[in-house]
């Protein structure tokens, strides 16, 4: 288990620390277009970049979103399963929902990220940098975090079960 | 044979085990994508689907990011939400009208559908604007005494009722796929939308006078000396409408993107908390992490939904649809009411996004074909009612349990002693008043056509 908690707070600390960068950057940028809009001088950089940091922001967090429960449950049944039935729902999602999906977007999209670096591809707007593989390497990183999240979850579900302490 | 038929199902068998699934009580978003995943995987092994459409998936998921340039928009007014709330300007926004609305009965429901107003076309996606009212206003109803049946009613019809009032992004939407002019949609909304907003009024009026509120006189206490009264409508009120008007204003007045807009209401925010002298790091990561918690819990589920269109579409799920209502050849109003039927169905899983993009054009042409001539004039006329209709039903399908989009929003952002029974409960009378007034209006279409006549003359 102090596996799990390092895991888990480690996947929460990136999705916080991305947030603190990046929703600063996407608010102030776009005040800091307005303005400098306003005062007549060039510069609309942001606007090219805004897509690209939202990206980033949206996929980095997700896992610690679900390290803190956030995502929305249907729970008018679940709440009357036992817990033994509760761990058994989260492991056959995990098994059959979670993995899956995980090991489909990890590796393809690192063949995204390939693509992009090898055809120093840009971003579809004019300003954009031939780093979209930095943007594109959110997919398979944000998820991968998701699934360690996910697994950790689950293993916490298993080893309350097996101890017999309640969740 | 047998694979022939399992290929033609596959689409329905998406939608029941979606049905199904969501039950289980595994987050939504993890429904969605595992089940997308297991129908790709499932169309390959019966050769319907190439291997390298598994490649789609991470693209959809970002695809799906992108579809719309709003969703940045969304982030930030989420945090000017957030703002407002965590640091009580919020609550001096509803104690004000609270205050001011002392005298009639359920004076705070009303209050809360009046925030509800002032600050849901600005955000104009259904997730943002109950989440930021959600964490805006239960918390004080339930202090208030209010159940959490009414609390939540009140707050999923408020969150929700702003997604068709001009100027909602829906309507831009929905004017675009009908062939309206914009002007006409953003008028022919607002009486069915007045009326919406009366019932439920005098439903909250009538459930209060049942079963009156506790602790009503404890919560309502104004300030006694008129410079505190001053500053308490300065700083609950005029500061914080002000900065929503600046927002809202912008947008109507095609000055700002609602990018934009959003951005300088979330800075507007933060600038409030300041003049407030409330600002501290403490609560400025406070605010970056709730943020980030509800933009996760939006997002994922957008991301994911694109996941599971992908096979539902790549089946022929929407044509499937379109096939089969084609082929029943039925006349115009029972085509209508079942195009309207299927439409609230689909707006249980689907964003009004992806169902003004990609399923009302599948019904398009046939809606135009109906010939409504003894209702009302046909062409245009009936286009703009069509859609005045439509807007008014997917903003019931995101209310209806068990499935309704708001709901889940609403749930996610509740503090926990608010279960989803509650919810299910205290939306089920909002509901009714919604498709009263759906009734209505599909019986009297001169309700939707009179202000736009009124405005411009003739629909043109």
């Amino acid at each position: 288990m102090k596996y799990v908690d390092l895991a888990e707070r480690l996947v929460r600390s990136i999705g916080l620390y991305a947030a603190l960068i990046l929703l600063p950057l996407l608010i102030f940028g776009r005040v800091y277009e307005i303005l400098t809009r306003a005062l007549n001088t060039p510069g609309s950089l942001f606007n090219a970049m805004e897509s690209e940091l939202f990206l980033l922001f949206a996929f980095l967090i997700v896992g610690s979103a679900y390290v803190s429960n956030s995502h929305v449950r249907v729970d008018i049944l679940d709440s009357r399963l036992s817990e033994k039935a509760r761990a058994v729902i989260d492991l056959l999602g995990t098994l059959f929902f979670v993995l899956p999906f995980a090991a489909i977007v990890i590796w393809y999209g690192l063949t995204m990220v390939e693509l992009a670096y090898q055809a120093g591809e840009r971003s579809a707007v004019s300003f954009g940098a031939p780093l979209r593989w930095i943007n594109v390497s959110a997919i398979p990183i944000g998820i991968g975090l998701f699934t360690i999240a996910a697994i950790c979850r689950t293993l916490r579900c298993l080893n309350n079960l097996k101890t017999g302490s309640p969740s | 044979m047998i694979v022939d038929w399992l290929i033609e199902a596959l689409p329905f068998l998406m939608l029941g085990s979606l049905a199904l699934l969501l039950f289980s009580g595994l987050p939504v978003a993890m429904v969605l994508f595992g089940l997308g995943t297991t129908f790709c995987l499932v169309g390959i092994l019966l050769g319907e689907m190439p291997v390298a459409a598994l490649f789609t998936i991470p693209a959809k998921l970002e695809s799906g990011l992108k579809g719309s340039l709003f969703y940045p928009a969304v982030a930030m007014l989420l945090f000017m939400g957030v703002a407002l709330e965590r640091s009580g300007i919020a609550q001096d926004m509803l104690r004000c009208l609270q205050l001011m609305t002392r005298r009639i009965p359920a004076g705070l429901s009303i209050s809360v559908l009046l925030i509800g107003v002032i600050l849901a076309p600005a955000a104009g996606i259904v997730g943002a604007s109950v989440v930021t009212l959600s964490l805006i206003a239960l918390p004080a109803m339930l202090r208030a005494g209010h159940s959490p049946e009414i609390a939540s009613g009140s707050v999923a019809a408020a969150g929700t009722v702003g997604i068709i009032l001009p100027p909602a992004v829906m309507l831009f939407f929905l004017a675009n796929q009908f062939q309206v002019p914009l002007g006409s949609m953003f008028t022919a909304t607002v009486v069915p939308g007045a009326i919406l907003l009366l019932l439920y009024m005098l439903f909250f009026i009538f459930a209060e006078k049942r079963r009156p509120t506790v602790s009503k006189a404890k919560v309502v206490d104004g300030p006694d000396n008129p410079l505190a009264w001053v500053l308490l409508l300065t700083r609950g009120l005029i500061a914080p409408t002000l900065l929503i008007g600046v927002v809202l204003g912008s947008i109507i007045a095609g000055l700002a993107t609602p990018s934009q807009s959003g951005a300088v209401g979330a800075a507007g925010a933060l600038l409030l908390i300041v003049l407030n002298g409330r600002m501290s790091w403490v609560l400025f990561k406070d605010l970056i992490e709730t943020t980030a918690r509800l933009s996760a819990m939006v997002f994922f589920i957008i991301m994911a939904a694109a996941v599971f269109s992908y096979p539902f579409r790549y089946f022929g799920g929407d044509m499937a649809v379109a096939d089969a209502l084609m082929a029943l050849d039925m006349g115009e109003w029972q085509t209508l009411l079942l195009i309207v039927f299927i439409v609230f169905v689909l707006g249980f899983f689907i964003d009004w996004i992806e169902i003004t993009i990609i399923t009302l054009p599948l019904f398009y042409p046939l809606l135009l074909e109906l010939d409504f001539a003894g209702h009302l004039a046909s062409g245009k006329t009936t286009m703009l009612w069509i859609a005045a209709v439509m807007a008014l039903v997917l903003q019931t399908s995101f209310l209806t349990p068990p499935f309704g989009f708001a709901l889940f929003f609403l749930k996610g952002s509740a503090p926990p002693e608010v279960s989803l029974a509650h919810i299910y409960r205290g939306i089920v009378p909002i509901v009714l008043i919604q498709l009263a007034v759906i009734a209505l209006i599909l019986f009297a279409p001169d309700l939707v056509l009179w202000l736009p006549e009124l405005a411009y003359g003739a629909i043109r």
